[in-house]
């Protein structure tokens, strides 16, 4: 189901769009702006919309009527279980590298 | 910003130029967004998405004009390659002494010209590739420079040997996923392999051809301006949905 690795460069901002749309849709100004504060980092204007054109392409967002020029995006369930997927995946990565630390420090 | 946007292919221009205004007017660039749009420029040409928007790409009915366009001037290519061949039969003998040979340097432009439609043609044919093709899209990149800097320093051989695999590889990948029929990748695999032969032979001594064989050698190459041009001419987006 998760094939944002493909995405290459376009991963990391790829799940962070993802995450940014998982409350509700944007446009590409929110969008960036939001994934700055998830994330502590900007997110260029040629990388936003090379990984929103990707994600488009291949299901995960949709594109709603434009408003005043400004187009929102939102997730779409293949979406929805992708950005799951990816994250039940940190977590277990994350599980497992704290519990090994813990393991490592006794 | 328009200039920036401009950097941009058509059909992505179509389909995002007005939401990437606005957010560009919503927060001017600094030097390090700009440096972002460049290489997502970059980034859009070698790797085109297929949007998946209901309504049909108008962009495809624009592109397929474009590809005659550039097929067409493929095959100019072709003749211009012949040109050059012509113009070095009839160029004059020249002596320095120790060796004689043909001033040939009346047929560089349009060797030069000959390379450059060749490396249009092959990115125009890696843009139709998809973007899990890398190696077929980094050939393409690859011929088009070689063979332009070729045309630039024939005499410097080893860029035609670089440049040789890159349109192998847009054959091979091209042929792979159907765009390409047995037809254009014949001509194409089989003019490269020809004339790589007639080279090595002509170059090792074993025949008495001399400069003029040397040169005539590279008519075969015309074979690969031939199956680039007509795999445009005949490349049809309506019955590659897959592209």
């Amino acid at each position: 189901v998760a094939d944002i690795p493909e995405f290459g460069r376009f991963a990391e901002p790829s799940l962070y769009i993802l995450l940014s749309l998982s409350d509700g849709p944007k446009h590409g100004y929110a969008i960036m702006t939001d994934v700055e504060a998830i994330s502590g980092s900007s997110l260029g204007p040629g990388t936003l919309y090379g990984a929103l054109s990707r994600l488009e392409t291949r299901g995960f967002i949709e594109a709603l009527a434009p408003e005043d020029r400004r187009r929102p995006y939102r997730l779409t369930a293949l979406g929805a279980t992708t950005l799951r997927a990816q994250l039940e995946q940190m977590r277990g990565l994350a599980q497992t590298g704290l519990a090994r630390l813990g393991e490592a420090g006794r | 910003m328009t200039a920036l946007l401009r950097l941009y292919p058509r059909a992505w221009r179509d389909r995002y130029g007005d939401e990437f205004l606005a957010l560009l007017e919503s927060k001017p660039p600094d030097l390090l967004d700009r440096l972002d749009i460049v290489r997502g420029a970059v980034d859009a040409r070698l790797h085109p998405q297929r949007h998946s928007a209901g309504a049909p790409d108008p962009a495809d009915t624009t592109g397929r004009t474009s590809d005659r366009l550039v097929g067409t001037l493929v095959l100019l290519g072709a003749a211009c390659l012949g040109a050059v061949l012509a113009i070095y039969a009839a160029s004059p003998l020249v002596s320095d002494g120790a060796t004689t040979y043909r001033d040939g340097s009346a047929a560089h432009p349009f060797f030069v010209a000959a390379l450059a439609l060749l490396a249009v043609g092959l990115l125009r044919t890696a843009n139709h590739l998809p973007s899990t093709a890398e190696g077929g899209r980094g050939g393409a990149v690859l011929a088009a420079v070689f063979g332009v800097l070729w045309s630039l320093m024939p005499w410097v051989l080893i860029l035609w040997v670089v440049a040789t695999p890159g349109v192998i590889a847009v054959a091979v990948a091209a042929r792979r996923i159907g765009i390409w029929s047995g037809l254009e990748t014949g001509l194409v695999l089989g003019g490269l392999a020809v004339s790589w032969m007639a080279l090595v032979i002509v170059a090792s001594g074993l025949t008495t051809l001399g400069n003029d064989g040397y040169a005539s050698v590279f008519l075969t190459l015309t074979m690969v301006w031939v199956g680039v041009g007509v795999g445009l001419l005949r490349w049809a987006p309506a019955r590659h949905p897959a592209r």
